[in-house]
């Protein structure tokens, strides 16, 4: 080991989500004076309204901190923020693959929850030393004493003398350092080995081009060495090198083993720099990647379309930009009968989707129309080919179909033992086959079963928080494809079909499915002059109907003293409401009509 | 400009004994006398001040409404009329109306107005249904009406309105019914039937909860039941939500519909005047300091020139309102503008059996009237 990697420590944070994660970020880059307290933005790290608003982190994120030891030697500390969700589980595994240590947060009013273990594990998979950190203290139902217990018996970390803070106030945030320093063991790598660099994130900037995250694990990374990235075979001249600041980049032209910063490379497009990817130079390179590196690839497919069929050009261009900085996004163009011109967009999962519509409304200002998320099927076909479809609209008719194939994940749950009932209930109504349950604890549990993606896309997240009161904690993986009993469901709304409202099921889901959603479309549909039947049908046979009556009264009320002005008001407004609407053949929808076909709650 | 430039006059009497429950037009329940008498003495010097503006300009309505305007003295009430008849040009065959509450009905009173030239009387009736009155806030009963009427007839009035209203809680068609037939008897010139909106910052709204209020079914229901019983008794339904016999439609509610100008006094009066609306201050008191002060500016609060596109839609909004509806060609005269691109909107509700084009006029059905908002949201 040098002396350098010797005064550095590279560390992240886990937690069960609002246990105090962001808030213990922003008293380290305080205390060690990387920012000072009246630049002091609330969460710091999470500089997305979004993960504000949401209080989850989207984006990997890392920052260098200069601390000096009570052994008077200065310290360079680097923590990796990262993503807390399932969706983004290979993200965080390889943030934390950049590490060598975590702070494991334990709300002192709460205990270890579900998330935390999770977490937990993931950082012990990442071979990383573990420090529990005891939070909100300040708080008076605080109990310190069995929040470290506990750590112990459930996660079997050694949590005796472990750091008690209040992040809220600062209070003991100088233990935390210290324990950092103290514990987490510093880098190793060889210097003199050929580069071998882990990139952890990568964002795309409109002066400097992509600007990748990387660690070094081995050699060393300068300005103007030409650089090959291993999965792609890409070849780049470095530009530029250096490190995180809280607000913005320093350059400091190389990068030892051990360390934490960034380069640019003139890199144009984000995909060239996958995460997990390992950076090694063009000549005398590495031979063997760093492990673990997976293509990111999209599980979830829908539909994006403008609610003004003009903005299809100002959607095309958000979402252009939005992939510069988000490269599991992918989309391509689709037109739809009832919805015009739109783009088939494949995401992560289900919170990838919806963090994707929101950031096109707010930050793009964009009032769209998502369609159902579909997962991608295979489809033999009865004349021997075989087609990929993640677009309900594409799927062949029953007679064409020889076999038909989806998805399928193997998703461990954990959850308190109270919740088993319930979540195997849950599994079971999404066709989930179980294969094991093991005791982590007497009072804590962890489930295996194999699940339709397709299950699990729409609301299942929700649906298992719902069922364990928010403590049972989501990780799957693929498993393959598997042979099913698919039916394409579709919806005709006063005898027209509406393209954008079909979807892919499973041939037992199908009526209640139906039921449902022509329940939902009828709460969503503003009576009409007329009655509107909505009709749910495979493959021309209608298996659910429901009515939209017909408006009966709507009159203006009483003039009173001559005040057209308020009158006209009700009239425009009404008007504006109106203008909203999405016309399907001879039917309005409220634009929300789409997004409630997807929220089906839980029943 | 239309062709008749003609003026109405509206005066806003924003005072109550007390508030009725679905109310949220500006009135203050049991103000001061001082008050009241501030308020009287700026209404007269409003009129001025108006009449100086006006001119000699010719005016054939004259409203007093509220509140409730017989909460006035006849001598405070003379005030007013008095200044009218000397700041105004007031035709001798103007229609003169006065708003009446039957709870607070005093016979001397309204053989004072009637002396002062008023010669048209509407009262506030709602419902024939004791328990729907109370619901309402309203604490009259059907004696009262009945003897307020019986007051109007003799002190020579010979054109009077009552007002009644359907959509109240618990209401029901038959409930309704009774309270036609007990209008019907009074033989009125004019009735309106109004269906109860539930306004925010109301006391009804936030008890709303609590009551069962008549379905959009029942509603239309009781709106067409009110249609026959009036039509079949000699009224014709000459505005979406007024019957008059005939000769006896309100002149002052059809300048609003037919776009014709009005000078409004008061707080909170409304005016269009000069091709410009705007309203006066809600305060009674702010009111009173603006005219005190001649301060123009505040008692012309919210000014918009009626003109263009606004003009051409609100000429829709609201003649279609009435029965007889828009002919293209008077569009065309008195708005200036193209009516074709209207009619193309108004096509599909011809096929659709809501409006109906005889004699080159456009006007709803009765299936039309019933879902007319609905309509004109899609025609402006």
């Amino acid at each position: 080991m040098t002396e350098r990697q010797k005064h550095i420590r590279n560390f992240s944070i886990v937690a069960h989500i609002d246990h105090g994660k962001s808030t213990l970020a922003d008293r380290l880059l305080e205390q060690t004076s990387t920012v000072e307290k009246r630049e002091m933005e609330e969460q710091l790290l999470d500089s997305m309204e979004l993960e504000r608003e949401r209080g989850i982190t989207i984006k990997a994120r890392a920052v260098r901190m200069l601390y000096r030891h009570t052994d008077g030697e200065e310290y360079t500390l680097n923590l990796i923020d990262t993503p807390g969700h399932v969706d983004f589980n290979y993200e965080v595994s390889r943030s934390l693959n950049a590490c060598e240590g975590a702070l494991l947060i334990v709300d002192s009013t709460q205990g270890v929850e579900a998330q935390t273990l999770a977490n937990a594990y993931l950082a012990v998979d990442a071979g990383l030393e573990i420090i529990p950190v005891v939070n909100k203290i300040d708080l008076p139902s605080s109990d310190v004493e069995r929040a470290r217990n506990e750590v112990e018996d459930i996660i079997g970390i050694p949590a005796e003398g472990c750091p008690a803070v209040s992040a809220k106030t600062g209070q003991n945030i100088a233990d935390v350092l210290c324990a950092v320093v103290e514990q987490i063991p510093a880098p190793d790598g060889d210097e003199n080995a050929p580069l071998k660099a882990l990139i952890f994130d990568s964002y795309y900037d409109s002066y400097l081009g992509v600007v990748v995250n990387v660690r070094i694990m081995d050699g060393k990374l300068k300005v103007g060495d030409r650089i090959r990235l291993m999965s792609t075979g890409s070849q780049f001249d470095v530009v530029e090198v250096g490190v995180m600041q809280p607000f913005g980049l320093q350059r400091t032209g190389e990068l030892w083993a051990g360390e934490v910063g960034y380069f640019t490379a003139s890199i144009k497009t984000l995909s060239d720099t996958q995460v997990g990817d390992t950076v090694t130079t063009a000549e005398n390179g590495a031979e063997q990647p760093l492990p673990g590196f997976k293509k990111a690839n999209p599980m979830v497919f829908s539909g994006i379309y403008p609610e003004d069929g003009a903005k299809y050009g100002d959607l095309r261009d958000a979402l252009i930009k939005l992939q510069l900085n988000d490269a599991a996004l992918s989309f391509e163009p689709e037109t739809s009968i009832a919805l015009g011109f739109g783009f088939r967009c494949g995401f992560l999962g289900l919170l990838h989707m919806e963090i994707i519509q929101e950031r096109l409304e707010r930050e793009f200002n964009l009032d769209i129309i998502t369609t159902a998320p579909s997962v991608v099927y295979r489809i033999e076909k009865t004349d021997g080919s075989e087609v990929m479809i993640d677009n309900p609209s594409n799927y062949p008719s029953q007679q064409e179909i020889k076999t038909a194939f989806e998805p399928l994940v193997k998703a461990s749950i954990i959850t308190p033992v109270d919740y088993v009932g319930g979540i195997m209930e849950l599994c079971q109504e999404r066709r989930g086959i179980f294969d094991d349950m093991k005791y982590l604890e007497a009072t804590r549990a962890e489930l295996h079963y194999r699940l339709p993606l397709n299950e699990i896309i729409y609301d299942f997240f929700d649906a298992l928080k719902s069922r364990s009161k928010g403590y049972a904690s989501l990780d799957y993986e693929l498993l393959g494809y598997y042979p099913s009993k698919l039916v394409k469901l579709d919806f005709l709304l006063n005898g027209d079909m509406v393209d954008a409202l079909s979807f892919i099921v499973h041939e037992e889901k199908a009526y209640g499915r139906a039921r449902r959603i022509a329940e939902k479309l009828k709460e969503n549909i503003p009576r009409a002059l007329f009655e509107i039947p909505i009709q749910a049908a495979i493959g021309g046979k209608v298996i659910a109907r429901e009515t939209v009556k017909a408006m009966r009264k709507d009159v203006l009320a009483k003039c009173y003293g001559g005040d057209i002005t308020r009158k006209k008001k009700l009239l425009e407004k009404q008007k504006e409401g109106k203008k909203k609407m999405r016309r399907l053949g001879s039917v309005e929808v409220t634009p929300e009509a789409f997004m409630a076909v997807l929220k089906l709650d839980d029943e | 400009m239309s062709s008749d430039n003609k003026l109405g006059v509206y005066i806003h009497v924003p005072f109550c004994r007390s508030k009725c429950l679905y109310c949220d037009f500006y009135s203050l329940p049991s103000a001061r006398a001082e008050t009241v008498e501030a308020y009287v003495s700026a209404v007269c010097s409003h009129i001025g001040q108006m009449g100086e503006r006006v001119g000699k300009r010719a005016v054939d309505t004259v409203f007093i409404g509220g509140g409730t305007p017989t909460i006035l003295s006849a001598e405070q009430l003379g005030r007013v009329t008095d200044a009218l008849s000397g700041s105004f040009n007031i035709e001798a065959d103007a229609e003169f109306t006065v708003e009446a509450n039957p709870a607070t009905f005093d016979t001397d009173k309204l053989n004072a107005l009637r002396g002062m030239g008023v010669n048209r009387i509407s009262i506030g009736v709602q419902s024939a249904i004791g328990s729907e009155l109370k619901l309402l806030g309203r604490t009259h009963t059907n004696l009262q009406v009945e003897n307020a009427v019986d007051a109007v007839n003799r002190a020579g009035f010979d054109n009077f309105n009552l007002d009644i209203m359907y959509g109240i809680p618990d209401q029901t068609w038959v409930s309704f019914k009774d309270t036609l037939e007990f209008v019907k008897a009074l033989a009125p010139t004019h009735v309106s039937v109004y269906g109860l909106q539930l306004e925010e910052n109301t006391p009804l709204y936030d008890r709303r909860a609590r009551y069962s209020f008549p379905t959009e079914d029942e509603e239309k229901e009781m709106n067409r039941l009110a249609m026959y019983v009036l039509e079949e008794a000699g009224y014709m339904r000459y505005e979406i939500s007024n019957y008059a016999r005939k000769g006896y439609e309100c002149k002052h509610n059809l300048r609003y519909w037919r776009q014709r100008e009005y000078v409004g006094v008061g707080a909170a009066a409304h005016s269009y005047l000069d091709g410009v609306r705007y309203r006066a201050p809600s305060s009674v008191d702010e009111y009173i300091d603006a005219v005190n002060r001649r301060d123009m500016s505040t008692l012309s609060l919210d000014s918009l020139r009626i003109e263009g596109e606004e003009r051409a839609s609100e000429y829709v909004m609201l003649r279609m309102r009435l029965r007889d509806g828009i002919s293209a060609a008077e569009f065309e005269r008195d708005i200036g503008g193209d009516f074709s691109e209207y009619e193309k909107r108004i096509k599909p509700f011809i096929r659709s059996g809501h409006i109906r084009m005889s004699d080159g006029r456009y006007a709803f059905t009765d299936e039309g009237f019933d879902v007319s908002n609905y309509i004109l949201a899609q025609l402006i």
